[in-house]
């Protein structure tokens, strides 16, 4: 055997018998203490964190969601036509009391309707029930379903043989009546 | 050459990876456990390779905080946990070797020439071998130590690695980002370098004593 080779193996015994020594050593215990303690306050802090981002992308997402619902209104609001809110109309008294002047009472419930989107049928009688309409005032216009009997009670005679006749009631700014528009 | 493997050892419980996944999910005792199986072999990696137990103990310390921190990014199909340490280790070592190559140790620190933490290790305790057999046995030990200690990082690694740990040559190739064909010619070349170092050493401590002569008044 050379000398190389024995230089070898007794490197190798001793390697050996170095990483049997080495075997039974083990770091203190206070290192796994102090990890674990270190463990603990990482995990507090990362759970802290989650929390903190977690309410920040849900703030932001709800403030995401208060914008576009306002933008979304807001634009609705731009497009729509624009809505006249219809004025309080007084309490209708009822038929018996109704002045001359007075609309007629409704037999049906009064059906509102913009004025862009008033009938096709031609309708080009107007009575005046009212004071005049004033140049510029905004005049909205209710459809009615009245009794026939009440136009003529009126002094209106209205062609047909319906019962009831559909009527547009022009109301003035001021809630009251103005004037009749009946259909030919 | 022992191989390592991910899979779980007899008597351990579950799987590196199941641990590691666990302890990503902040679980304790997934993080416990995996300490508690592969503690021994970074610090032994960190001991042998820095030369001091307290080093080694921060070593090992910091390796653990970088699992805890970094246990959502580990990737088994990568690596197994054990190379994973190893390299981590590495990475800790080689750091503090550099952070304190600027200073020169007074002595041998604790640990370096004895068998520390051995309960009962020491003289006599050897149950076949003589006081002088234990007290040679010693004296080898410390100057094996000495010699890898005084080897270049690149070779001391693997020797530790290899050789006092039992890793393959392909883990070993793997924790030190080297071809396996690299690891053996340093293995080769840190075995030339220790037994020359030891030769060294064995003929200083052969060289004999200078001989005290009593005056005859």
């Amino acid at each position: 055997m050379s000398r190389r080779a024995v230089d070898d193996t007794a490197l190798t015994h001793a390697l050996r018998a170095l990483a049997e020594d080495e075997a039974h050593i083990e770091p203190a215990s206070r290192v796994e203490a102090a990890l674990m303690a270190r463990f603990d306050e990482y995990r507090r802090t990362l759970r802290v964190l989650h929390r903190r981002t977690h309410t920040l992308v849900r703030g932001a997402a709800t403030m995401a969601a208060g914008v576009m619902l306002f933008g979304a209104v807001m634009l609705e609001r731009g497009l729509a036509p624009v809505h006249v809110e219809p004025p309080r109309r007084p309490a209708m008294p009822p038929t018996s009391a109704l002045p001359s002047t007075s609309i007629a009472p409704v037999t049906a419930a009064a059906v509102q309707a913009p004025i862009e989107s008033q009938s096709s049928e031609p309708r080009s009688t107007v009575v005046l029930v009212g004071g005049p309409i004033a140049s510029g005032e905004l005049v909205q216009v209710v459809r009615m379903r009245v009794d026939r009997s009440a136009l003529s009670a009126l002094g209106i005679t209205q062609n047909g043989s319906a019962d009831t006749v559909e009527i547009d009631v022009l109301v003035g700014e001021d809630g009251v009546a103005r004037g009749l528009r009946l259909p030919l | 050459m022992r191989e390592q493997s991910a899979a779980p050892r007899p008597g351990s419980g579950q799987a590196d990876e199941d641990l590691m996944r666990r302890t990503a999910q902040g679980d304790r005792e997934a993080f416990a456990a995996i300490y508690r199986r592969h503690h021994a072999l970074v610090f032994r990696f960190a001991r042998l390779m820095i030369g001091s137990t307290e080093a080694a103990e921060d070593v090992v310390q910091e390796v653990f905080l970088g699992v805890m921190r970094s246990a959502a990014r580990y990737d088994p199909s990568r690596s197994t946990l054990t190379t994973y340490l190893y390299g981590a280790a590495r990475h800790q070592v080689r750091r503090r070797l550099l952070r304190d190559r600027l200073f020169v140790s007074l002595d041998d620190g604790p640990g370096l020439g004895q068998a520390c933490g051995r309960p009962g290790a020491g003289l006599g305790t050897h149950p076949t071998s003589s006081t002088a057999d234990e007290l040679s046995r010693q004296r080898d030990l410390r100057d094996l130590r000495r010699a890898i200690l005084a080897l270049p990082p690149r070779y001391r690694e693997i020797v530790v690695l290899c050789d006092l740990q039992d890793v393959s040559y392909a883990d070993a190739a793997q924790a030190v980002g080297c071809a396996v064909g690299t690891v053996r010619s340093r293995l080769h070349r840190a075995r030339q370098l220790l037994t020359q170092k030891m030769q060294r050493a064995r003929a200083c401590a052969m060289t004999p004593a200078r001989t005290t002569v009593r005056c005859e008044v």
